[in-house]
């Protein structure tokens, strides 16, 4: 009885007038009071590791993805129309009729389990038909891998030469293209030198008049000087003359 | 009358049952603590804790749809955390205190180096003590004195009667009570 009050107590969960009562019980009961000292005492130890707390080393939980059973409904039906899309090319057939789900490609013979048997008959029957399905999909995967296919349409294919009939289409249309791109090139560049070279000769142009009118003037300029010099040149002489 | 932290815990289970991520990691991002620190009490080992969380945390995500009232998920991840505390200590070797002494070097101190050293001491006593009384004590002790659980919901939580946990919680106080006295630790001293 003393137990439970006293954790009741010790932890506040005790109803305020039971506190009254248990707390005059403890004023008269020295074992009472030493017992609850002592309880408080282990707490008060406790308390110490209190603030021992961590938090995890990484954060090691992911988000996984919860999907709700709508979206498992959608994968279902497109996973189904992905293999009706895949049967329509690779021949493959899948029968759903009242007793039997039937999966089969070509001509050879389709696989089947027949729900109406005992279970453990349709599990050796499932594991049977599994067997030659997977037989069935090596042998087409050997067929696949084989140098010369038939297409649907009965026409045979060499799938070497098919390879190389490819191989020259990209090579040809690669070199077509470098030749479209080496055109437009010397085109631009073509027009870089035209635009050049007229610019040249207006400057050219330009330079030439300047130069002409420098030449004029200066041919001008020595013929006023030459001129000049004569006149002094003749008055030399005639002073010259005179003096002499 | 419902409080915050129940309201906000119907609205997180109600969400992750609809396949909202972001409501798991919601989750996740508020209880990964308490949980770690819980294991981390209960066991004294860094890894193990951690073991419990990722543990506690997969298992809530996958059994969300199992939790009757959204309004529990307190005691229900609690009581996940509980038993993966148990499963994964039969399986693991207790006690490593290298690690939480390490830790503690991490933490802001502004006491005396001679303080703290007996500060440290007294947390390490007080482990190794914890770690001497048997699992069911113990755990009842970590929910009561650290997790600050009522003893109705740590009974709620073992699926036992509240008599039982207070019995439990009673036998285990009792057992350090006596281990504390066998090492000299008296209060005075606790006290100096």
């Amino acid at each position: 009885m003393n137990r439970e009050k006293i954790l009741d107590y010790l932890y506040g969960e005790m109803a305020p007038d039971e506190k009254v009562v248990f707390e005059k019980t403890i004023a008269i009961n020295a074992v009472l009071q030493k017992e609850i000292d002592e309880f408080q005492m282990v707490r008060e130890y406790l308390g110490q590791s209190k603030d021992q707390t961590g938090s995890p080393i990484q954060m090691v939980v992911n988000a996984p993805v919860r999907r709700n059973l709508w979206n498992r409904w959608w994968t279902v039906a497109a996973s189904l129309l992905l293999l009706l899309m895949a049967g329509k090319f690779l021949d493959l057939r899948v029968t759903i009729d009242q007793h039997q789900l039937s999966i089969g490609y070509g001509n050879l013979q389709s696989v089947s389990v027949d729900p109406n048997l005992e279970l453990q008959q349709q599990y050796v029957m499932l594991g049977k038909s599994l067997g030659d399905l997977q037989s069935q999909l090596a042998s087409y995967q050997e067929m696949v891998s084989h140098p010369e296919q038939t297409l649907p349409s009965g026409q045979k294919v060499d799938m070497r030469e098919l390879a190389k009939m490819v191989g020259n289409m990209v090579e040809k249309e690669q070199e077509t293209t470098e030749n479209r791109l080496a055109e437009k090139i010397l085109e631009d560049q073509q027009i870089a030198i035209q635009s050049m070279a007229q610019g040249l000769i207006r400057y050219w142009d330009e330079q030439r008049k300047n130069d002409l009118q420098m030449i004029n003037t200066g041919m001008e300029n020595l013929v006023r000087a030459v001129q000049m010099n004569s006149q002094d040149l003749t008055q030399f002489v005639n002073n010259t003359q005179q003096n002499y | 009358m419902i409080n915050q932290e129940t309201s906000t815990s119907i609205d997180l289970v109600q969400r992750l049952r609809k396949g909202e991520a972001g409501a798991y990691q919601k989750i996740v991002d508020q209880w990964q603590n308490r949980v770690f620190n819980f294991a981390l009490r209960y066991s004294n080992d860094q890894h193990f804790a951690s073991e419990v969380v990722q543990k506690t945390f997969i298992q809530v995500f996958e059994k969300i749809d199992q939790l009757k009232d959204p309004s529990k998920l307190k005691s229900w991840l609690y009581k996940i955390a509980s038993n993966n505390c148990c499963s994964e200590g039969r399986l693991k070797a207790k006690s490593n205190y290298t690690q939480l002494e390490e830790q503690n070097l991490h933490t802001l101190d502004l006491d005396t180096p001679a303080k703290r050293y007996e500060k440290a001491e007294l947390k390490t006593v007080v482990e190794e003590v914890l770690q001497q009384i048997p699992d069911e004590q113990r755990q009842v002790i970590i929910m009561k004195e650290y997790e600050g659980l009522k003893f109705r919901e740590i009974a709620e939580i073992l699926g036992e009667s509240e008599n039982t946990i207070k019995s439990r919680m009673y036998y285990g106080l009792d057992a350090m009570r006596k281990i504390l006295i066998n090492k000299n630790l008296s209060k005075d001293l606790y006290h100096e």
